[in-house]
């Protein structure tokens, strides 16, 4: 029988958090179709809204650009059992000092399908010495459960934010060099889903960093690539010819109508990259890691599996790869070459199938 | 643009809160207004250890009373706010027992944030409607009226309170007109 908080939390309320979080984050990965749907809608209709506003502040001769777009899950919202992600727009000045030119609001009421049966079993009396129950002070531990679900929203509004901007969402939103959408506490931590970073060379970036840099129409040739983090790193219509990528971080790396010819890629790590409309000719992943769950990425984060989207293939070799949970959309039994790889939970996904769950 | 604004109330379900045996309700009487916070010096009071007791961060009796944390926190957020302390020891003065400190927080009161529209009886707010002019550039308001006072937080105020796991109060949104 429980007669104190440190202990009731030990011995109930840890193990009650936990079943929460882990349920909500299958629901949020499995239920993937309807909320994210939905949420993607909403953001939709709020970025149309944006973007008429710099219209018009255009047209009457000021400029209104967007560097940074906050999305915060409001903890009074989930006290009030209205949970709502606040949205808002601000222009590049300091921004903490400026209020947002735009707000708006996300309902993500669908939470409460696992917070509030979370809520009621943690206030239940059962399990208490009666007298020592009060659910005001079983209450006040509620704002790391909350903050413990804000930090799981962030890992799959990450993705969902690449959704929007492979659809093409984030472009007519004027936005400066340094753009962030980003979700979070409000006006506490931010968590950046997507940011924008000045352009670098993939080659003479010195001891600048290439995570999330975007690269477009660029052809690489004869080089060789070794040891680089290219986590977060965009590439856009890329054009890869006898490159040799070793041990380079690929992780949330994003490949959209990318050409590879001949590449080597060797020792890479492909947790959760993301190949889309590319073509592969003659290529080879030997000893690469694309398992979302291994030990060599940050504990503290969630990855999807690695995804090969309506990409082409001829004579291609995956040798001694970790290609757990990775999901391919293409036929491409006849031209790719597996050899002694790992493929649980791989999902070779029909086109068809694949149409109906985006 | 205007955030959204909460009253905050107390929690009327927390019960074997702690409670100070020296502080009178006429020198701390329930509605802080100015004069009487004038009155007031950092002081010390004592309370009756029982099992269970809590030490909310909020206490309503005698008056409106912050713990030491939150007290900081809303200073943060409203650096003008003032406020006078009142340190708490075991009436036996055991070594093991908590010494918590709390503050009586004061802003001077703004009648005229409240919007014409506002329900009130008996010198009490049924339902505050605030003045949205009046809300720009702050965090909290303070309100005295014949019967009652009323403590208003802003958005940003009342996630960073809720963030740091409250205890001793409910929130209930409020229209700006």
């Amino acid at each position: 029988m429980f007669s104190s908080l440190e202990e009731y939390k030990k011995e109930s309320y840890d193990d009650s958090e936990r079943q929460m979080l882990q349920a909500m984050n299958q629901w949020l990965g499995d239920s993937e179709a309807k909320c994210r749907q939905k949420w993607q809608a909403a953001m939709t209709d709020i970025l149309h809204q944006a973007a008429a506003v710099q219209q018009q502040a255009k047209q009457a001769g000021k400029n209104l650009p967007c560097r940074y777009l906050t999305c915060s899950l409001l903890y009074s919202s989930i006290y009030l059992e209205k949970p709502q992600v606040r949205v808002e727009f601000f222009g590049d000045e300091a921004w903490y000092s400026h209020a947002p030119w735009l707000t708006a609001s996300i309902d993500v009421s669908e939470l409460l399908v696992h917070w509030t049966p979370f809520v009621q079993q943690a206030l239940a009396r059962e399990g208490w010495i009666a007298r020592y129950y009060s659910a005001a002070a079983i209450q006040r531990l509620f704002s790391k459960t909350i903050e413990k679900v804000v930090y799981l929203l962030t890992r799959h509004w990450h993705y969902w934010a690449r959704e929007l901007l492979l659809q093409g969402k984030l472009a007519e939103l004027e936005r400066p060099e340094n753009f962030e959408l980003s979700l979070g506490q409000y006006r506490g931590w931010q968590e950046p889903l997507y940011r924008t970073v000045p352009v670098q060379d993939i080659f003479l970036h010195g001891a600048k960093s290439l995570v999330a840099v975007d690269f477009r129409r660029c052809i690489y040739r004869g080089r060789e690539i070794r040891q680089e983090d290219l986590t977060e790193a965009r590439f856009w219509e890329c054009r890869w010819e006898t490159v040799q990528l070793e041990q380079v971080n690929l992780t949330d790396a994003l490949f959209v109508g990318c050409r590879f010819y001949h590449v080597t890629f060797t020792d890479c790590c492909l947790a959760a990259v993301r190949f889309e409309d590319c073509q592969f000719y003659s290529c080879t992943f030997t000893g690469c890691d694309a398992n979302p769950e291994s030990k060599e990425l940050p504990l503290v984060r969630l990855y999807p599996g690695a995804r090969w989207q309506q990409c082409q293939w001829k004579k291609c070799v995956f040798d001694r790869c970790d290609l757990q949970w990775a999901r391919f959309s293409d036929d491409w039994q006849d031209e790719v070459t597996l050899r002694e790889c790992q493929l649980e939970q791989a999902g070779f996904i029909q086109v068809e199938q694949e149409a109906e769950d985006d | 643009m205007i955030e959204p604004w909460y009253w905050l109330q107390e929690d009327t379900s927390v019960h074997h809160v702690i409670q100070a045996t020296e502080l009178t309700g006429r020198k701390y009487p329930p509605i802080m207004r100015g004069d009487c916070f004038l009155r007031l010096e950092d002081t010390v009071t004592h309370y009756a250890r029982k099992e269970p007791m809590f030490m909310p961060d909020f206490l309503f009796a005698p008056t409106f009373m912050l713990e030491n944390a939150m007290f900081e926190l809303w200073q943060q957020l409203q650096p003008e706010l003032r406020g006078k302390s009142v340190q708490f020891f075991e009436e036996q003065n055991r070594l093991d027992a908590p010494m918590p400190l709390y503050w009586v927080p004061f802003l001077p009161s703004e009648e005229d944030a409240l919007h014409v529209e506002t329900k009130q009886e008996l010198g009490r707010v049924v339902t505050p409607i605030l003045r949205r002019e009046k809300l720009a550039n702050r965090h909290f308001l303070h309100i005295t009226l014949a019967g009652g006072q009323l403590w208003l937080a802003s958005l940003t105020a009342v996630e960073a309170i809720l963030r740091q796991g409250t205890m001793g109060l409910t929130i209930t949104s409020v229209e700006s007109r």
